[in-house]
């Protein structure tokens, strides 16, 4: 190996970070042994290398650094499982409960309440008369006609009820100091008609029915304190 | 991003390389404060992505690659740095005869903090010694030829500011410039 060749390759020649083949190396080595001018520039460069990388490689290291390190790491793996595992499952849990109540409030064995029915049913208002109760009864899908002879200043509430198996019956409520007369508005269907019917009175309560003149689809059942009911009616003449 | 390395794993990469990683993000950053910082952004993203590590031999060169991006990151708003210009420097000069001065470690890293990251990056690397040119040249994705080219710059530049007895055929270093 001639001098040339030897000082080119002496920059690879670094003893923990082998670069030359073992061949070009043993080559070089040789050459350096053998040439005072090339070994003494190998010795000086080797020499400031070892000066200046053992400088650069002297930094003070913090002792309580690895554990700083291991906390601050240990601390990001907990906010990834947190973040990835947790959360998704607080997630899952979340829509698995909300599904739950969802099914329970749809089927669940409570009844729903009819906020528009109890609207309905609190309409009173003072001076309704028959018309706008059969108004509001046909915003229920129930239309009716209401004996025209009572007196509707006495009446305290209407509403549709359930009467003898059947839902949505017309019921009016008439007041008067302790007396009290129901009117139960009775259609045929669902209810039989054609029968006659006798007043029948019991425990201070007397219950009949009448249908108004040429009307077989529609009876009116009444129900009030016993001898009460002229008390409820107008002197006018009227259809039952 | 996969499940982080569990905690065994993690726990070994800390213990073997923490303290190169630091040396070596001291030397980039020139700060104990950054050097910290770095290292510990270095082993979470490890942690956060272990699974890119297939070769456990390679790690240190991988932490080394994460800890650079990491700083390249933090300094990318500070280009527009004041550097010295290489060019003005000669080709490296032979090592003057007799005892060496010792290195200071002010002027060292005052010598280091002066070259452009792309020339502090390899010479630091070069002086923790067991990276091959070729690892430098990966690490920085660069060419062979351009790797050694910087080196001998970089040499010579830490030439001149530690041991100026040997600066005898290359003018002083500039200063002022934006670098290369």
């Amino acid at each position: 190996m001639d001098c040339k060749t030897a000082r080119l390759l002496l920059p690879f020649l670094r003893p923990l970070a082998p670069e030359l083949s073992p061949t070009d190396a043993e080559d070089l080595r040789d050459h350096l042994a053998g040439c005072p001018e090339c070994g003494a520039l190998a010795a000086a460069e080797h020499r400031v290398d070892a000066r200046v990388g053992q400088a650069v490689r002297d930094v003070p290291v913090p002792a309580d650094l690895p554990a700083r390190l291991l906390k601050r790491l240990d601390a990001e793996r907990r906010s990834w499982y947190r973040r990835r595992v947790v959360a998704p499952l607080l997630a899952a849990a979340a829509v698995l409960l909300a599904t739950g109540a969802g099914w329970y409030w749809l089927r669940g064995p409570g009844t729903g309440i009819d906020i528009e029915m109890v609207a309905f049913e609190q309409s009173m208002q003072p001076g309704t008369g028959p018309e706008q109760i059969e108004q509001a009864f046909a915003g229920q899908g129930v239309r009716v006609s209401l004996p025209r002879d009572f007196n509707y200043a006495l009446l305290t509430s209407y509403d549709l009820v359930r009467f003898q198996g059947h839902d949505r019956v017309p019921r009016l409520e008439f007041a008067r100091g302790e007396a009290r007369a129901y009117v139960y508005v009775l259609t045929a269907p669902p209810f039989n008609l054609k029968a006659e019917w006798e007043q029948h009175t019991s425990g201070g309560v007397t219950v009949e029915i009448r249908k108004p003149l040429g009307q077989d689809d529609y009876a009116y059942l009444l129900v009030y304190t016993a001898g009460a009911l002229d008390r409820f009616r107008l002197d006018q003449p009227g259809g039952i | 991003m996969g499940l982080p390395g569990s905690q065994r794993d993690v726990q070994r990469l800390v213990e073997e390389h923490y303290a190169a990683l630091y040396r070596y993000a001291y030397r980039l950053s020139g700060s104990a404060a950054d050097a910290e910082d770095l290292t510990q952004e270095a082993f979470c993203k490890a942690q956060r992505n272990f699974a890119q590590l297939r070769d456990r031999g390679r790690a240190k060169a991988w932490l080394f690659s994460i800890l650079r991006n990491a700083y390249l990151h933090r300094v990318r708003d500070q280009r527009h740095a004041r550097f010295v210009a290489l060019d003005d420097l000669g080709d490296l000069p032979e090592p003057p005869p007799g005892p060496l001065p010792p290195v200071e470690p002010e002027r060292l890293q005052a010598a280091l903090n002066e070259l452009p990251e792309v020339f502090r990056t390899p010479i630091i690397l070069y002086y923790f010694e067991d990276f091959s040119y070729r690892a430098i040249a990966e690490q920085m994705d660069l060419p062979l030829g351009t790797v050694m080219s910087r080196l001998a710059r970089a040499k010579a530049h830490l030439r001149a500011r530690l041991l100026p007895a040997a600066v005898v055929l290359a003018d002083g270093p500039g200063r002022g410039s934006d670098g290369l």
